[in-house]
C-alpha cells in the first residue's frame, strides 16, 4: 500500500484482504502453472464442474440454502464448511473431537463437525454459527443488529477471551435449550462438557446459558 | 487418511452382507460400519484404522430407540447419547453414571 496510514474502508473485511494477499503471492510464486485458479476464490465447486478424482456429489442444505457440492470421500463435514463453503466461523480446534470448537447442528442436534464426513450428511440440514439469529441474510452472513438470544447472552456476560471455542460453545449452548437439562448451573457444566476453553471463560458462559434459560 | 469406498446401507441386512466382505470382523477389517464416526474418524486420522469401505448405518430402518428395562439401557450402536438421555428422563427413569451424580449433589462444587 502506498500510504503509510492504512485507509479504512467499509468494503473491506480483514478476511477478504488476507484471502486476496494469500492468493496473490501463490499466483505470483507459481507464476505459469495455472495462476487464474489459484487467485480466484475458492467458490463452491457446482455438479457441472468436471470432476475430480474420487468425488462423490453430496446435497447439503446449509443455514437454509441448499448447497450441491462433490467432495473427496474423506473430507469432513468441518472442511466441507471452511474450505468448499467458505463458511469460516465454524473453528478447528484439534480435529479429533475433544475440543468441540467444531460444533454445529445437523437436521437439529450438535454434532462435532470434525468427526463427521461431509457424505454422511447427504440430504441433511446443516446450521452453522452463520446461521443462528433473525439477521441471517442467507448469503453466510448475519447482522451484529440482530443477535441470536444466545449470541446476545454471550456478548452480554462476556462469555469468551479470545473467542475461538466461542462458536461452537454457542451451538452447543443453542442445542442444550432443547435438551432435558437441569435446573443447576451443575446441569449446564455437565451438558457444556463437550466444549472446552483454554481462556477458562466458563463462569460467565454458564451465565450466559443460565440467562438465556430462564428467559430473562 | 487413507481413502475408501463410501456406501450407505438402508436396512440392516444390507449392512450385514456388505460386512460379510470383510477379511475378518476385528483388526485388520477392510470394511468398517460408520454408526456417527466418533469412534472411527479419529482413528482413521491417525491411519490407525485404514478401511478400504465404510458402511454408513445411520439410515438403517432398524428402530432407533433403545429398548429400555428397569435397571438397564441396551442401546443399539446407532443410538445417541442424547436420544438415550431423553427417553430415560421422559419415562422418569435415571440416568447413570455422572449425571445421576451431578444430578443428585448439585447443589455442592464439582
Amino acid at each position: 500500500m502506498a500510504d503509510d496510514a492504512p485507509a479504512r474502508r467499509p468494503d473491506l473485511t480483514r478476511r477478504a484482504f488476507l484471502t486476496a494477499a494469500a492468493g496473490a503471492s501463490a499466483a505470483s510464486a507459481l507464476a505459469g502453472c495455472a495462476p487464474t485458479s489459484l487467485a480466484a476464490p475458492r467458490a463452491a465447486a457446482a455438479v457441472d464442474d468436471p470432476p475430480t478424482a474420487g468425488a462423490v456429489p453430496v446435497t447439503l442444505r446449509v443455514n437454509g440454502k441448499e448447497q450441491r457440492i462433490r467432495v473427496d470421500p474423506r473430507t469432513t463435514l468441518l472442511d466441507c464448511l471452511r474450505e468448499t463453503l467458505l463458511l469460516t466461523g465454524t473453528k478447528k480446534g484439534c480435529d479429533h473431537g475433544q475440543c468441540g470448537a467444531c460444533t454445529v447442528h445437523v437436521s437439529g442436534r450438535r454434532v462435532n463437525s470434525c468427526l463427521s464426513l461431509a457424505v454422511m450428511h447427504d440430504g441433511e440440514e446443516i446450521t452453522t454459527i452463520e446461521g443462528l439469529g433473525e439477521g441471517y441474510l442467507g448469503e453466510g452472513l448475519g447482522t451484529p443488529e440482530a443477535l441470536h438470544p444466545m449470541q446476545a447472552a454471550f456478548v452480554a456476560f462476556d462469555g469468551y477471551q479470545c473467542g475461538y471455542c466461542t462458536s461452537g460453545q454457542i451451538m452447543s449452548a443453542v442445542a442444550l435449550l432443547g435438551e432435558p437439562c437441569g435446573p443447576e448451573d451443575a446441569d449446564v457444566k455437565e451438558l457444556m462438557s463437550g466444549n472446552i476453553c483454554r481462556c477458562g471463560a466458563y463462569p460467565n458462559i454458564v451465565a450466559a446459558i443460565q440467562r438465556v434459560r430462564r428467559g430473562a | 487418511m487413507r481413502t475408501f469406498e463410501f456406501t450407505r446401507a438402508s436396512d440392516p441386512a444390507a449392512a450385514v452382507r456388505a460386512g460379510a466382505q470383510a477379511k475378518t470382523a476385528q483388526q485388520g477389517a477392510d470394511v468398517r460400519f460408520l454408526a456417527g464416526g466418533t469412534t472411527l474418524l479419529d482413528l482413521m486420522k491417525l491411519n490407525v484404522e485404514t478401511p478400504a469401505r465404510l458402511v454408513d448405518i445411520m439410515r438403517c430402518s432398524a428402530p432407533p430407540g433403545p429398548p429400555l428395562r428397569a435397571t438397564s439401557i441396551s442401546p443399539s450402536p446407532r443410538t445417541t447419547h442424547t436420544s438415550t438421555k431423553i427417553r430415560v428422563v421422559m419415562r422418569g427413569g435415571n440416568l447413570p453414571g455422572r449425571a445421576a451424580r451431578d444430578a443428585a449433589g448439585s447443589s455442592s462444587p464439582p
